[in-house]
């Protein structure tokens, strides 16, 4: 009796090593990523090519000053019009809708929400290429306004799919006692629904911004002029261009790093309004 | 009054009109162009006249069309798996609170929130066949490991499978413990004093618990591994060597903007279509069933 209770602690202490040591090498690996990503881009250009998983023996900004002059200030005023721009927009077409698909009773209502919502699942590659086409016959390539709608149309599904869920749950009897007290559709929407919807709203905002950020299909098909170049093309492209002397590997790792940077912290910073967009309807 | 409430009942079409412009011109239009684009003959980027079913003939006599898409069918049997049970497993024991599961729960969030593109850069800059980890592999004694991971085709679609495990297993995790967390605590409190050990807990109250949660976890899954592949794809290998590392939407890609033949890609791209149909459909389906 007593031995077999001995065994049951070993093997519980060998079970609990075992995951202890699973949890430490898949949080070592992703250490290790992060530590390079946030590293090299301040080691000197001759240290990183001394070979990036070395001890650092230098620091310095060179390698974002020199990126910075380099073209990508330009890509990243241009990404962040943008982002902004996308937001506004999907905030707005985004939410009128998912209050209608939620709080206006009509009989399409069903049959075009899952419409909308079906089309989140369809491949960015496949539209890309009618569109690209089309958009050549119109001459809308490198077009603000052009790309704009194609960065709206793809985030609208998930922003109406959030609202519409967010919606759903929302207490229903405010918005009787107001139809009551006789405020229409525009008036229940503004004052009581939207300054309800602070969570849902960062929410979006969060997915959205992020989502066109670092967007690169969109940019590598549709913004080919250099004066159009978003952030994530830019970098990618001085990978591409070939690591030399003029644009050596700290450089890249520079725009690598300026790239993701407001992405991983907004994420961090909302990591709730994260949780919450991810189980937003899929949990319940 | 009558008057009055007709109005009421069609201010809907306002609040839906812009959305259903958007996603129309964005989605619909594509997909019915696809499909024409599909039967016509292609000269460059220049579009000829109808040829019937040419197109969808050379894409299923082309034997590239089938790697791509088991090469897509190889990704998703081995990602998803491992996903699954990866994440049952971190969110688990990170909701029984094993030592230091705040730090694990903060670490393991972060390669989900980096863009993709990111991490298909550095794996390709770290993995690269002189790269720092083959250096180092070679240093310490594992020179038999120090392979060319992304130019070998036998090793490049795996070295791909690698870097998409590691990037999403912190989903499923992060999905499958909003879930755990909405579980009343004591009911694990009590089984353990009714003795029961770590693997009955999570086999008879976590898993029941989860069913339609890892329902809805495959179908996310299979969806981005057949529709978002593009951007792991063309950082790391271009699709290649040759056609070893080539999925079906990458292979639409190269048939559109490589070889410049629209018809063949947009043949090739119909099978995506349909592929995702049947895929939107099944996580309707799974999402109704929960309802109930």
């Amino acid at each position: 009796m007593k031995d077999n209770k001995i065994n049951i602690t070993i093997i519980d202490k060998i079970k609990r090593a075992i995951t202890q040591l699973v949890f430490i090498s898949y949080s070592v690996t992703v250490l290790f990523f992060m530590a390079i990503l946030l590293i090299t881009p301040f080691r000197s250009p001759r240290d990183v090519a001394r070979g990036i998983i070395t001890i650092p023996n230098s620091f310095t900004f060179i390698n974002f000053i020199n990126i910075w002059k380099g073209g990508f200030s330009l890509g990243f005023k241009n990404s962040m019009l943008f982002s902004i721009s996308t937001c506004i927009v999907t905030l707005i077409v985004g939410g009128l809708a998912g209050y209608a698909f939620s709080f206006l009773k009509f009989r399409l209502s069903r049959a075009l929400y899952t419409f909308v919502f079906s089309c989140m699942f369809i491949s960015i590659m496949l539209i890309s290429i009618p569109l690209f086409m089309q958009y050549k016959n119109l001459g809308l390539i490198n077009s603000f306004l052009g790309v704009l709608i194609i960065y709206v149309g793809i985030r609208l599904p998930f922003t109406v799919f959030i609202f519409k869920n967010f919606f759903d749950e929302f207490p229903k009897s405010i918005i009787e006692a107001a139809k009551i007290d006789g405020i229409n559709d525009i008036g229940i929407l503004t004052r009581i629904v939207i300054p309800l919807s602070k969570p849902v709203t960062i929410t979006v905002i969060l997915f959205n911004f992020v989502a066109v950020w670092t967007d690169f299909l969109i940019g590598l098909l549709f913004l080919q002029k250099n004066e159009n170049v978003i952030v994530m093309l830019r970098v990618i492209s001085i990978f591409q261009g070939g690591i030399s002397r003029t644009a050596p590997l700290s450089i890249g790792y520079a725009g690598l790093f300026l790239v993701t940077m407001p992405a991983i912290i907004l994420y961090i910073l909302g990591k709730k309004y994260y949780v919450e967009g991810l189980t937003l309807g899929s949990i319940k | 009054m009558k008057n009055r409430k007709l109005i009421f009942n069609y201010r809907w079409i306002f609040f839906v009109i812009p959305v259903l412009t958007f996603t129309s011109f964005v989605y619909v239009n594509p997909i019915l162009s696809t499909l024409l684009y599909s039967l016509r003959k292609w000269d460059y980027l220049h579009m000829g006249n109808f040829n019937g079913f040419a197109n969808y003939i050379s894409v299923l006599s082309s034997k590239y069309f089938f790697e791509s898409l088991l090469n897509n069918l190889i990704i998703i049997i081995t990602v998803i798996p491992v996903v699954i049970i990866g994440g049952l497993f971190f969110a688990q024991f990170i909701y029984l609170k094993i030592p230091g599961y705040k730090y694990y729960n903060f670490i393991f969030f972060i390669p989900v929130v980096l863009p993709d593109i990111i991490v298909a850069k550095i794996f390709t800059t770290l993995l690269n066949k002189t790269g720092p980890i083959n250096i180092i592999l070679t240093k310490i004694g594992l020179g038999f490991f120090a392979i060319d991971w992304f130019g070998n085709p036998r090793f490049s679609l795996y070295s791909i499978i690698m870097t998409i495990i590691w990037k999403s297993v912190g989903f499923t995790m992060i999905l499958f413990l909003a879930r755990l967390t909405t579980i009343d605590y004591s009911i694990y409190e009590a089984a353990k004093i009714d003795g029961a050990s770590d693997m009955q807990i999570f086999r008879y109250i976590s898993i029941p618990m989860l069913k339609n949660i890892i329902q809805i976890a495959i179908v996310l899954q299979l969806i981005s591994l057949t529709s978002f592949l593009f951007n792991y794809i063309y950082v790391m290998t271009q699709g290649g060597p040759g056609f070893s590392s080539t999925v079906l939407e990458y292979f639409i890609y190269i048939n559109a903007f490589k070889y410049q033949d629209i018809g063949i890609s947009s043949a090739s791209g119909l099978f995506l279509i349909l592929i995702t149909g049947f895929l939107v459909y099944f996580y309707l389906f799974t999402n109704k069933k929960q309802e109930r």
